[in-house]
């Protein structure tokens, strides 16, 4: 019924004319745009960007206009339209750490706020520098051919960031041209056709 | 055609028969309005069951789903804010270029207002997900010293119309008080003591009369700008947003001359069914204002076709490929049918039928053509709004189409049924053709005779 709710979502693309296909497996998830344009349309500032470069979507907060997602480029804002429901023996599988959502808000990837806000606290709490590849989100964790990286751009150090000066030729973002969004999720090119897709 | 030829028959009557005539349906109920009364009270009840449903079951019983999140509340909601506009067009322009003939049509244009404007408003609400936080969107004290986004549209939105509505209501009042004030001894029973209570002790005195004429001239000029705001900011509602075939530069004007145009279209409708329910009002009522506002509705017709196909051609000179996309998608994808046929019913069939005076002075086939125009109107907004968002779908995702679902169709029907039923119980209470305006008039006409210049009460302006 397009109704299901994924944060994350693999997006087939395909370039080249038949038979000379190339398909592309392109995750999809919240971009955390810089310049969002979900952020601006939002009445109540559920959708609303954070100092650490997230774009947080506030629950308790969003009354469901859906506007939002209309102005999404990426069609990655879910909105709930069923009220969740658990069998009682299955509610201790839930994240303690994720609020769960009513009917009739608006969810989407976090970038696993939880995870940062404890790696945040973590650091604080024991007073040292944070150490790159502490923190990895879910679908990072769970990656077993480790496509996903995540880590700090800031710090010239990080994984990422050596991965993305070195593979400066490949990178690139989703609709960043269209729409001038600015978003914080870089994609790197497949290698075979980096030239073919050139931008 | 010369002034002879008018047949307009009110300037023959006198002045208390045009009191008759104006309050003549006060207090009576005949079966035809019983029966539209109790019709429309079943429609808002489904609705108001409808609704309760949507916000026990949640919004799945509606037929939106990604990517199309906006439906037919959405388009209903335009769609009244629409025909919301007609009061303030008529009334305050009339008013203000001095159109004599338009006493008889402003407040049947400003009671259209009263009564579409909150079933517009009560969409919004409707549509949200959580309706019972929906107050969020204001700006209210609160500990965590929360403010609305001033960015977003929907915060404007909120003050657009809530300002529309109380302009307008206190607009229709202050132009009602007389009215009420010279009708109250004649009344019987709880009308008279709802007509004392309403008219604030009005007694009629030069002074009285000075302050209601200033008051209706000022609110004249005061509800223009607001009117255009109201309009042009709903059209923002879209035109900020980056869906194609939503972002466009002209909506503005659009939605305003589309506004104006179907809310004249509404009151040719309301006119009509008056003239029929009410055979009294044929005397004040006329050929005369059918021509008049078919002129203005003309007018308004050629901007709008104008309008709205300049919207593709910049489009089309700069090869902007998401709006042709929407364009081919409207006009030969799953949309054709609505879009081919707002053409016909928007644009073609009116401006070749009101380009004649015979036509705008027949009252049946105005009646009929006002009647498509609502609905090629309200088709207007469905192909503005929905295949915008199904076309908005390039991560190859989701190409399930949107439908309305029942709960929807409920919720849209018993708007209607709110508005027709509320403007038939408006009639039965309150007088819907101003007295003392058209008698102000007539009195004017007899001064005019007296001093030897004999002036047509309607002038046709030929
Ligand atoms: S990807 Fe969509 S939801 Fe995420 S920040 Fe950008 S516009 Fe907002
Ligand atoms: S970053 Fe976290 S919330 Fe976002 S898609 Fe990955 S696992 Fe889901």
């Amino acid at each position: 019924m397009g109704r299901m709710m994924d944060w994350i979502r693999i997006e087939r693309m395909f370039h080249g004319e038949y038979p000379d296909i190339q398909t592309m497996f392109v995750p999809m998830l919240c971009q955390h745009c810089g310049s969002a344009p979900c952020e601006s349309v939002c009445p109540v500032f559920a959708a609303v960007g954070t100092h650490d470069g997230l774009n947080a979507q506030i629950y308790n907060r969003c009354v469901g206009t859906r506007l939002c997602a209309n102005n999404c480029p990426y069609h990655v804002r879910m909105y709930n339209f069923v009220q969740p429901k658990w069998p009682p023996s299955m509610e201790l599988l839930l994240n303690p750490d994720v609020s769960v959502r009513n009917e009739g808000v608006m969810e989407k990837c976090t970038m696993c706020v939880q995870r940062i806000r404890r790696a945040d606290l973590d650091v604080k709490v024991s007073k040292r520098p944070y150490a790159d590849g502490e923190l990895r989100t879910a679908c990072v964790q769970s990656c077993p051919s480790g496509a996903l990286v995540f880590g700090d751009l800031n710090d010239e150090e990080s994984t990422i960031s050596k991965l993305v000066k070195h593979e400066s030729n490949r990178t690139y973002y989703i609709g960043h041209v269209e729409y001038h969004t600015a978003p914080n999720v870089i994609y790197l090119r497949p290698e075979k056709n980096a030239e073919a897709l050139g931008e | 055609m010369s002034h002879e030829n008018l047949n307009f028959r009110a300037a023959e009557i006198s002045i208390p028969e045009i009191y008759n005539a104006a309050f003549e349906p006060i207090g009576r109920s005949g079966w035809r309005s019983n029966l539209v009364i109790a019709f429309c009270i079943l429609l808002v009840l489904t609705a108001g069951f409808a609704f309760a449903r949507q916000v026990f079951c949640g919004f799945w019983v509606t037929g939106l789903h990604i990517p199309v999140y906006w439906g037919y509340f959405i388009i209903t909601f335009v769609f009244w804010i629409g025909v919301a506009h007609a009061g303030a067009l008529i009334s305050a322009l009339l008013r203000l270029c001095g159109a004599e003939w338009k006493s008889a049509v402003t407040r049947v244009a400003e009671v259209i207002t009263l009564f579409t404007l909150p079933a517009a408003a009560s969409f919004p609400l409707i549509h949200v997900g959580r309706t019972e936080a929906a107050y969020y969107c204001l700006p209210f004290p609160n500990h965590r010293l929360l403010w609305p986004n001033f960015k977003s549209m929907l915060v404007w939105d909120v003050f657009a119309i809530s300002t529309y509505l109380t302009g307008s209501v206190i607009f229709l009042y202050v132009t009602t008080v007389p009215d009420l004030g010279i009708a109250r001894p004649r009344m019987k029973g709880w009308l008279r003591t709802l007509y004392t209570l309403m008219s604030w002790g009005w007694r009629g005195t030069a002074e009285e009369w000075k302050r209601v004429k200033e008051a209706a001239a000022l609110y004249s000029v005061i509800i223009l700008p607001v009117v255009i705001s109201v309009h042009t900011i709903v059209s923002w509602d879209f035109a900020m947003q980056v869906v194609p075939g939503w972002h466009s530069e002209v909506f503005g004007p659009i939605f305003f001359v589309g506004a104006l145009y179907s809310g004249t279209a509404a009151v040719f409708t309301m006119l009509c069914i008056l003239i029929w329910t009410y055979p009294s009002f044929r005397l004040l009522i006329t050929q005369v204002h059918f021509d008049m506002l078919g002129r203005v509705w003309l007018v308004l017709g050629l901007a709008w076709a104008y309008l709205f196909f300049n919207d593709f051609l910049p489009a089309y000179y700069a090869h902007k490929a998401d709006k042709m996309d929407y364009l081919y998608y409207n006009a030969f994808g799953a949309y054709a049918p609505h879009w081919w046929m707002l053409v016909i019913g928007n644009f073609v069939v009116p401006l070749m039928c009101l380009a004649f005076q015979e036509f705008r002075r027949s009252i049946i086939p105005m009646f009929i053509l006002s009647i498509i125009v609502n609905i090629c109107m309200y088709l207007e907004r469905v192909v503005i709004i929905i295949p915008g968002l199904e076309i908005y779908n390039k991560l190859n995702y989701n190409i399930l189409p949107y439908s309305i679902s029942p709960t929807e169709f409920a919720i849209v029907c018993g708007t209607f049924g709110w508005v027709i039923g509320g403007l038939t119980t408006f009639c039965r209470i309150f007088p819907i053709l101003p007295y003392w305006e058209l008698a102000e008039t007539k009195s004017r006409q007899i001064e005019r005779e007296v001093a030897g210049v004999n002036v047509a009460y309607f002038q046709s302006g030929e």
